[in-house]
């Protein structure tokens, strides 16, 4: 080797560079050298061994290949930069495979990364929620269980959330700039910081009333992130309940119908105004107990629900409550799809790489986005 | 013959309409080694709603000669050329295996040609000052049933144009 030439040397910094990222994204997504040469397509790890020490310049289409097997984009490893990670909150885990979980937060990364290329050639001046206003309201509280719940009231007054907040929460999360990904496959929800935009990722597969109590809690977190230790389960699993239960259920409404229609009370309506809450009746129930006057309801409420349980009365709510799934738990946010669509259309960004944003190939991303996304896009 | 760098999207736009045999009378084809692993397959309309995957055998055209493939240039030239690109066109995204063919263009003395139905690829091209080196479909093959409006002659000059008119408002203001 000449290490008198220039170009020489610094095209083997180059590749010692890259082979280094590699070797960091692999060792963070928990596989081992094998493991990845299997995934990317290498006949035999040896040679991601020599690429990783720099010793073998990477190609193109392999980098590209490695690059797909780790969740992310290859221009990622061509700016030599450190990534700047998201802080992910991840909750309701039984996912036990990390490797698993560190490839999906390389996709949300990626996708957050991508969206913000792309508001900047659509010139959208997106802005990121700014809680601090409400985190600051704590200095005035000695209860914290009270800050929580006038954080949810306030939240739920300021975004214009209604008598019944599940049903416009998801459209309310997208308009304020919150990217949603309904996630099939992984038994855990997160919440996702970052300086570009937040994000929820969400286990779609669970009931629906716990996919929206879970919404709220990873809006708790997102929200109060800065505040509370949310790795310390038990400190904040008190105040997170009192924030889902009085975001999705408003005392106001819950107080209105019990008062107008409690003497007419039957066990299956009591579960149909659960339902139109969009909650879990066992969240309905305690915020019932929690509610002096209408305490003394409770046992009857508790009977009534398992009781009704097997019915087949709640069908019509369980269905718009799918429906409601399906149309914003998608694997990709739908902000994120418009946007990349648009700038395909527009001719801004060519199809190699609409397919690339979505880790497809081109002959399948406009059959891709017309399967999942027809109904948002323009085709 | 023109020797002629393929895009994936003609490539695969070839195969979908039965034409690609009447690419391969009419010029030298190339294709670089991602544009290769790109074009692998194309979908096949049924009519139920469920396309059927079909495969592109490009390395027997490879070994019969028919088809050459080149190297696509070092990772380091190719993240020089992509930087450039991003600072002077940030609202405007091609993708790497893209971006390796038009570096072939910009070779000083290069003889390829580059065809693509992209206008994000073609607009980059007419602002980088090599729209010439651009081919249609439209132009090499004619007109065909069922090409679409991005493939024609027509709209690589538009888009071509865009960029140079891009190009030279720069150097004005």
């Amino acid at each position: 080797m000449n290490m008198g030439n220039k170009n020489e040397r610094e095209f083997n910094n180059f590749n010692l560079k890259i082979g280094e990222m590699i070797r960091k994204e692999r060792e963070r997504a928990g596989l081992s050298q094998k493991e990845l040469a299997e995934l990317a397509g290498f006949k035999n790890y040896q040679t991601l061994w020599a690429i990783e020490k720099g010793r073998r310049e990477v190609k193109l289409n392999e980098l590209s290949r490695i690059a797909r097997a780790l969740g992310l984009n290859v221009s990622n490893f061509l700016k030599l930069e450190e990534r700047t990670w998201p802080k992910f909150l991840w909750f309701s885990g039984r996912e036990k495979d990390t490797t698993k979980l560190r490839r999906l937060e390389n996709r949300v990364y990626q996708v957050l990364q991508n969206f913000k290329y792309l508001a900047g050639i659509a010139q959208i001046s997106w802005f990121n929620q700014d809680f601090s206003a409400l985190q600051r309201m704590r200095s005035s509280y000695g209860d914290e269980n009270r800050f929580v719940t006038d954080l949810a009231r306030k939240i739920r007054d300021e975004w214009n959330l209604g008598r019944y907040p599940a049903r416009n929460l998801y459209d309310v999360l997208e308009a304020r700039g919150i990217l949603i990904f309904g996630i099939q496959d992984a038994v855990a929800n997160a919440s996702v910081i970052d300086d570009i935009t937040n994000a929820l990722v969400l286990y779609k597969k669970e009931a629906p009333t716990d996919v929206i109590v879970n919404t709220a809690k990873a809006l708790f977190r997102i929200i109060a992130g800065d505040i509370y230790d949310f790795t310390n389960r038990k400190d904040v699993e008190k105040l997170e309940k009192s924030f889902v239960a009085e975001l999705l259920i408003p005392e106001e409404t819950l107080r209105e119908t019990l008062s107008r229609e409690v003497q007419h009370y039957f066990k299956k309506e009591l579960y149909t105004e659960s339902l139109k809450f969009g909650v879990p009746e066992s969240l309905f129930y305690e915020k019932i107990r929690n509610l002096k006057d209408f305490k003394h309801l409770a046992g009857g409420f508790e009977h009534a629900f398992n009781t009704v349980r097997d019915s087949n009365l709640p069908s019509a709510y369980l269905k718009s409550w799918e429906n409601l799934k399906r149309f914003h738990l998608r694997e990709f946010p739908l902000q994120y799809v418009k946007l990349a669509w648009w700038a395909y259309k527009e001719g801004k960004i060519s199809k190699m790489l609409l397919a690339e944003f979505f880790w497809k190939n081109i002959a399948e991303i406009e059959y891709f986005l017309e399967e999942h996304y027809g109904d948002v896009l323009d085709f | 013959m023109k020797k002629v760098i393929v895009d994936a999207n003609v490539i695969i736009k070839l195969h979908e309409l039965g034409k690609f045999e009447s690419l391969l009378k009419v010029c030298e084809i190339y294709v670089t080694e991602t544009i290769k692993d790109e074009a692998r397959f194309y979908l096949q309309d049924l009519g139920n709603g469920v396309p059927r995957k079909v495969m592109i055998d490009l390395d027997g055209y490879i070994r019969k000669g028919r088809l050459k493939v080149l190297s696509d240039p070092p990772m380091d030239k190719i993240a020089e050329f992509s930087a450039r690109l991003e600072k002077k066109l940030p609202d405007k995204g091609i993708q790497l295996g893209e971006t390796s063919c038009l570096i072939y263009l910009m070779e000083s003395g290069s003889n390829y040609y580059f065809c693509t139905g992209d206008r994000a690829v073609m607009f980059v091209a007419g602002y980088m000052g090599f729209g010439d080196r651009l081919v249609s479909l439209g132009a090499l093959l004619g007109v065909i049933t069922g090409l679409e409006y991005s493939y024609t002659e027509d709209c690589l000059k538009k888009e071509i144009g865009k960029g140079s008119i891009r190009k030279i408002q720069e150097g004005a203001g």
